[in-house]
């Protein structure tokens, strides 16, 4: 099963129109890529859809870099799965 | 202190309707599918053909004199002092009936213009300097962006339309409870750093806007948010985080007309009130890249 890291990276290319043979490390950074500000409020919403959990534009705008993003998605998910119980 | 009321409101979009995809900026390849845009529209004639059907309807949907409108806030920059609407403006308010109006243009905010007019409307009814003011908004693309209709990096396609309404101090149609506005900070660096002066700026007008009414965004129903029509994901992400949730936003008319630069919160006021939804508080929210006007209006109890 995918790591929430290599999901990130798969969205990132989506957007970002890389091929897949582009690697994407951790220390990446979706706008040092070329992420433009539409883009960025894009893979907000790509993430929301994906992960099925809200992700702050203001995490994304803190740290860019896919390990800091993947590790954002995790932990909102896992506050909303949270949030979510009975 | 007195309060002022919308009384009605009424919008003319330009009559050609037209495919966004077909945009010379889109050769490549179709705008994302989360910007939600697909048409837009265009004016057959110039601005006066937008602006004079957007007042009449105004006039008409708020039950007002036009005899008695003293004061016009006009929100365009398609009146240009060389161009020949300008002094044509004059006919098309004598034939308005608006013979007691005395016009006056405001700008420079770009799309937030005519939302802050509603604030300096309500704060001269209140004054008593006022009795009857009109908020007029419009624009035509070719004018103001002769660029490009594709704006703000692909966040906006702009098209033409205009809006006016009528504020008073007549208990009819909409309390207007308060306003706020807001601009974005820019520093130069990377696209993050605006984003995030953007950001500031949307929490801040509601946050303000909050404090100013005493409402809040709990007090809003279905669809309640007007915005600029610009992309659904901007939008939805920048109204998330200062506390709208996704079904208080109105985006139906991103898709329809995307964005009539300034007019856009009112056209939406008049569609929103012509689909019949839910009685509720609404916020009109004008939004450029630097600017944003927000007011808050509570439907008068019969």
């Amino acid at each position: 099963m995918p790591t929430a890291e290599e999901r990130t990276a798969g969205i990132w290319r989506e957007i970002l129109d890389l091929d897949t043979g582009t690697p994407i490390g951790p220390q990446d950074d979706f706008f040092a890529l070329g992420g433009t500000s539409l883009q960025a409020m894009s893979l907000v919403q790509r993430l929301r859809e994906e992960f099925g959990a809200p992700v702050a534009l203001s995490a994304l705008l803190a740290d860019a870099s896919l390990r800091a993003v993947a590790a954002a998605v995790t932990a909102d998910a896992a506050g909303h799965e949270e949030t979510a119980r009975p | 202190m007195s309060a002022a009321y919308v009384n009605g409101c009424a919008a003319e979009l330009g009559p050609i309707r037209r495919k966004v995809a077909e945009l010379p900026e889109y050769a490549a390849g179709p705008p994302d599918a989360g910007t939600g845009f697909a048409e837009y529209r265009e004016a057959e004639g110039g601005i006066l053909g937008l602006l004079g059907p957007a007042v009449r309807g105004a006039l008409d949907a708020s039950g007002t004199d036009p005899a008695t409108v003293d004061t016009i806030l006009l929100a365009t920059e398609s009146l240009p002092a060389d161009g020949p609407d300008r002094p044509a403006l004059t006919g098309l308010l004598d034939d308005l009936g608006l013979r007691r109006a005395y016009p006056v243009m405001l700008g420079l905010a770009d799309c937030s213009t005519a939302i802050a007019a509603f604030d300096i409307a309500a704060s001269l009814v209140r004054s008593g300097a006022s009795g009857t003011v009109l908020v007029v908004s419009g624009d035509l693309v070719r004018t103001v962006l002769p660029g490009g209709r594709v704006v703000l990096g692909g966040t906006a396609v702009a098209g033409d339309g205009a809006a006016a309404a009528v504020v008073s101090g007549r208990r009819y149609g909409w309390e207007l409870l308060g306003g706020a506005r807001g601009i974005a900070q820019f520093e130069p660096g990377p696209p993050s750093r605006l984003l995030g002066a953007q950001l500031a700026m949307y929490q801040t007008v509601f946050a303000d806007l909050w404090k100013v009414t005493g409402l809040t965004a709990r007090d809003l129903g279905t669809g309640a948010v007007l915005p600029s029509n610009l992309a659904r994901d901007a939008l939805r992400t920048f109204l998330g985080e200062a506390g709208i949730a996704d079904r208080q936003m109105y985006l139906d008319n991103v898709p329809r007309i995307a964005h009539c630069l300034g007019s856009d919160p009112l056209i939406n006021l008049a569609d929103r009130t012509a689909g019949g939804a839910e009685p509720s508080p609404v916020v009109l929210l004008g939004t450029s890249a630097a600017h944003a006007a927000a007011v808050l209006l509570r439907p008068v109890e019969e």
